[in-house]
């Protein structure tokens, strides 16, 4: 039983921070369907910004966060602007090359500027150490992380149910020309998607590098969570993406902690799988598969 | 900018040819297995994983041969050779592709005409690489534990450090010696690794003979090398109240495992399976205070008691800036100047003659037998067979030799406080 | 005139081919090289039947390289069975594993056999290490160096892997050609064009789809056989991995998808690219190399999308009109006229 509330408590928190991996995936490609192989790049920018900021500035991660943000907004406007725009509603194909390339490109650099070392925030021990709650630990790194992810996602859902701009992109979701004829400027709503979507990934790069450390390959590992956290959800469902993470997340620690650690994401990709054949539009949709 | 792109894409096909052409007029023209003129150099061929995630411990294996070719022209060269100088060809195998490794290697022989090779670090890189080297008739030194590496039957293949079932074997009875000296009893055991399959046989390795010697294992446990959480785990296995916690891992999954396992209060020895990421200084930057105290098994370290390694090790720091000369320098620093003094013995680069001096060769003073046991020499199906594995201890944040009495720097201290 | 030259082109590509190890792979090196090109253009090939002809993306190919890989080796090193008939062997289980796969996904929108062949390998990855006692886990598996034997499909240079390879793609691109111009490609593209079209008009979509799918899996696998044979090793990353996967797509992308000829060509210069770059640009720093293969896989995707096939009319069109038209070939996988599928 204690080793069930553990996983579960886990799971949960570990899936906050995979939900927002998975919403700005999901955000770009609701918006724009570009299926954006880069976007664990993104993550990787978050978390070695973070490291740059914390021992070139002395900055606390969670302060730098007031230069990622703005900083990754911008990072996501100008690549809509001068990259992404050009394959935006082309092909599948073109999309995914463009994402691939970029992803190497990042990849390549972080290799260059920081070392193919694992790199953590040195000195940096806060929250790493397990805190004791009645039978059960948690990490209040966890803990600060998931806070982080459930507040950026309650604003998220707030700017697409409350505001124009929000209302605006959904109906660039629903249909591009349809959005257009009717007013919609949707190049504007693409570089604010893709600026938000490269943002939220950011801030869980600046989240993870308090616990996890940063290396040029770690983007894959969380890029392909976050694929299967959007496909759980069904794709283009933003905020169904972040229970999808949290699912994700639970689905790791329980067939860690159940059946072999080892085996964690076999479970984790069987969820996927078995989602796929029985309600491919996802779990948290009323159509029908397509 | 874009108009140089634009001109980049349109003569792409043309680009491959001239690539291929380019490196064929870069590195052609080199005698291919030559004898070493008078004065003139000889080519080590040194495949490493220089990109991806076994790039670091590539690059420190790497650092330490060309520091070693440094040193070994410094003192002269190869003076049977009238002095010919050695020279370091670098190669990058990748650390997740050992079809590249294979392609380098031929590469390497084939066009830089190296007279031997030393590499690859990663066991299936050094098992794909030595393949090449075989069917080339090219001496190959190895850092790589595996035993499928010396399984083999070849003949021009050097497995430098012990392998991993001889690291394995000795894994406990070495921490069993070395803390009956402290009186720390040990009988409940747990041993954890990541699932990599080195790593794998050498924890079942352990395990086993920790059965055999009268211990009792209470727990097994294997992980995927890029997990990202252990509480879980880590609090299944202090359930079954270990005294002693057996880890391997690459560096990012141990240091989440040890800072684990400390901060859920487990306080007795943690010792590293050997290899993997436990003896890497980014270990121990991570852990900072938490590292002092844990254990690893090894196949060199910087601080053992030889003539000279004080100053190895400190020319090392300086020129790559590193807190301490990490193990796989140190071997790569040695196959250095053992296959220096096989072509001394030799009389010839050729690669033939190097492998039969190596296989005659026996290192018993000087930088060539700075391994523990400190004598160099090979059998038949190339092991090494003097050397021995050790043990290590990191302490005032660096890796110390503790173990056995031979190599030991300072005694082992009580795990964690 | 210009039908006679393009039946003629077939045949004189691979006699050219196979004179490039007299004056330009001279060393084994290089050979080894154009081995690796050939087994790419293998694998283009096969991954094009379903990717191109079909407009189903794959990024799992990986899947049917390994699986073919591992049958062979595992049946020589376990049971001394050659690779011929290893090799053969594991064409037919990639076909099964791809029928089990293709079944719930491919009547499924695109991007989703693309996400799920994509996540198969990753599972496929982690069975491969998880199994270490069949498979070797990551330590790989090492095939025994024998004697130089057709037979046992294994030779102590590269140029008998060359010619083995080259002889093989021959085959691969006969038989593309055939499904190129059958009704069965035609079908094939008919689903890739406009599915709900295709439906209308009779054809059986999903088990059209399925047949691509198996015909491309078992072609691939053969590319494993020969790789692991070449290296005489195989283990979970290289056999499994997501480079893999990303190498074979992008090689059929890179030539010009969907057409015969795009996927040799693109293997090949992938290949030729990678390995040139890593050759010169090693001694500037590591990763270099890496970082121009991404620039240029940006670039195709800015300015050359229909592929190295689609350059000679491109630059033809350039002097007429300001926009060249979208070849078709790039236009397939649309995802504008199939959004509202989604919510």
């Amino acid at each position: 039983m204690t080793t069930f509330a553990q996983a579960a408590i886990t799971g949960l928190l570990l899936g906050g921070v995979y939900g927002l991996v998975a919403m700005g995936l999901s955000l770009v490609f609701g918006v724009m369907r570009v299926v954006n192989f880069a976007h664990g790049e993104f993550v990787l920018i978050g978390m070695y910004g973070t490291l740059a900021l914390y021992t070139g500035l002395h900055l606390n991660p969670f302060v730098a966060l007031l230069i990622i943000v703005p900083g990754a907004l911008l990072l996501g406007a100008a690549l809509q602007q001068v990259l992404i725009s050009r394959v935006t509603r082309t092909t599948d194909l073109r999309q995914l090359l463009l994402t691939l390339g970029l992803s190497l490109i990042i990849q390549s650099l972080a290799l260059i500027i920081f070392s193919p070392s694992q790199r953590s925030l040195p000195g940096f021990a806060w929250g790493s150490e397990l805190v004791r709650l009645g039978p059960i630990y948690v990490r209040p790194a966890h803990v600060v992380g998931f806070v982080i992810a459930v507040v950026v996602t309650g604003a998220l859902a707030l700017l697409l149910t409350r505001t124009d701009l929000g209302r605006a992109m959904r109906a660039t979701v629903d249909d591009a020309e349809m959005a257009e004829s009717s007013g919609v400027r949707t190049n504007r709503i693409y570089v604010v998607g893709m600026a938000i979507g490269v943002c939220i990934a950011c801030i869980a790069g600046a989240v993870l590098i308090t616990y996890y450390p940063a290396s040029p390959n770690a983007g894959q590992t969380f890029l392909v969570i976050a694929f299967v956290a959007v496909v759980l959800a069904g794709l283009g469902n933003v905020v169904g993406a972040f229970l999808g993470g949290l699912m994700a997340g639970l689905m790791q620690q329980f067939t860690a902690s159940f059946i072999s650690v080892e085996l964690q994401d076999v479970g984790l990709f069987a969820l996927f799988i078995a989602v796929l054949v029985l309600r491919p539009n996802g779990l948290f949709s009323r159509k029908q598969a397509a | 900018m874009s108009s140089r792109l634009l001109r980049f894409h349109a003569s792409r096909g043309v680009i491959g040819a001239v690539a291929v052409a380019l490196a064929l007029a870069a590195c052609g023209g080199g005698d291919v297995g030559g004898t070493g003129a008078a004065g003139g150099t000889v080519k080590i061929g040194l495949p490493h994983p220089l990109t991806g995630v076994w790039a670091e411990g590539g690059q420190n294996a790497l650092n330490g041969a060309l520091l070693a070719i440094d040193d070994v022209n410094a003192a002269g060269g190869i003076k049977s050779l009238k002095g010919a100088k050695l020279s370091g060809v670098p190669a990058d195998t990748s650390s997740d592709d050992p079809g590249q490794a294979a392609s380098v290697t031929r590469r390497l022989v084939q066009q830089d005409g190296v007279s031997a090779l030393i590499g690859a670090y990663v066991s299936a890189l050094s098992l794909t690489a030595s393949t090449e080297a075989e069917k080339a008739g090219v001496p190959m030194l190895t850092q790589a534990y595996t035993d499928e590496l010396t399984k083999r039957g070849y003949h021009f293949l050097f497995q430098l450090p012990p392998p991993s079932s001889a690291i394995g074997a000795q894994t406990v009875p070495y921490v069993q010696d070395a803390f009956a000296t402290a009186n720390i009893p040990l009988q409940r055991v747990a041993v954890v690794s990541s699932n990599d399959a080195a790593l794998k046989a050498q924890a079942e390795g352990t395990a086993s003979v920790a059965q055999s010697k009268g211990l009792e294992v209470v727990s097994t446990e294997f992980y995927p090398i890029d997990i990202t959480d252990a509480s879980v785990m880590s609090q299944q296995v202090i359930g079954t109240r270990p005294d002693i916690v057996f880890l391997g891992g690459p560096t990012a999954a141990s240091i989440l495992v040890v800072q684990t396992l400390r901060s859920l209060g487990y306080t007795g020895p943690v010792v590293g399976l050997g290899g993997g990421g436990i003896l890497d200084k980014g270990f121990g930057d991570a852990l900072g205070d938490n590292v002092n105290g844990v254990l690893s098994m090894a196949a060199w370290n910087w601080d053992m008691p030889f003539d000279g390694m004080v100053d190895v090790n400190k020319r090392y720091m300086d020129r790559f800036d590193q807190p301490f000369m990490p193990q796989e320098a140190g071997e790569s620093y040695v196959a250095v100047w053992d296959l220096a003094q096989s072509m001394e013995d030799a009389g010839s680069s050729e690669p033939k003659d190097i492998a039969t001096a190596l296989q005659m060769l026996s290192m018993t003073t000087g930088p060539g037998s700075f391994m523990p046991g400190q004598k160099v020499s090979f059998s038949e199906s190339g092991l090494n067979p003097d050397t021995f594995p050790m043990l290590i201890q990191w302490q005032d944040g660096v890796p110390k030799g503790v173990w056995p009495m031979d190599v030991q720097a300072v005694p082992p201290i009580a795990a964690s406080q | 005139m210009i039908r006679t030259i393009g039946k003629l082109a077939g045949p004189l590509f691979f006699v050219f081919a196979a004179t490039v190890p007299l004056w330009l792979l001279q060393n084994d090196y290089l050979r080894g090289i154009g081995v690796r090109a050939l087994i790419v253009a293998v694998l283009a090939v096969s991954w094009n039947i379903i990717g191109g002809f079909g407009g189903r993306l794959s990024f799992g190919h990986a899947a049917f390289f390994g699986i073919g890989a591992y049958t062979s080796s595992l049946l020589l090193v376990d049971h001394g069975i050659s690779p011929w008939i290893g090799g053969v062997v594991g064409m037919l289980v990639a076909a099964v594993v791809a029928l089990l796969v293709g079944l719930p996904t491919l009547r499924l929108r695109g991007i989703f056999f693309t996400l799920v062949t994509f996540v198969f390998t990753l599972i496929l990855l982690t069975l491969a290490r998880y199994f270490s006692g069949l498979t070797g886990g990551d330590v790989g598996l090492s095939l025994p160096l024998t004697e130089p034997s057709l037979g046992m499909m294994q030779f102590r240079g590269q140029l008998a892997y060359y010619y083995l390879a080259l002889a093989v793609l021959a085959v691969y691109v006969v038989i593309a050609a055939v499904v190129s111009a059958s009704s069965f490609g035609y079908r094939l593209r008919a689903i890739r064009d406009d599915e709900e079209v295709a439906e209308a008009l009779g054809v059986p979509t999903t088990k059209v789809k399925l047949q691509g799918f198996m015909l491309s899996a078992g072609m691939a696998a053969f590319a494993g056989t020969l790789a692991a044979q070449q290296d005489l090793f195989i283990d979970p990353g290289s056999a499994f991995g997501v480079t893999r996967s990303v190498e074979i797509a992008l090689g059929a992308i890179f030539g010009g998808i969907g057409t015969v000829w795009g996927p040799v060509v693109g293997g090949i210069a992938l290949v030729a690219m990678s390995d040139g770059l890593n050759n010169v640009l090693q001694d500037v720093f590591a990763g270099a190399d890496t970082i121009v293969y991404g620039i240029a896989l940006v670039a195709v995707a800015l300015w050359l999308p229909g592929g190295l096939a689609s350059l000679p009319r491109r630059l033809g069109l350039l002097g007429r009109r300001r926009h060249a038209p979208t070849p078709p070939e790039a236009s397939m996988a649309s995802s504008t006229e199939k959004e509202h599928e989604l919510r």
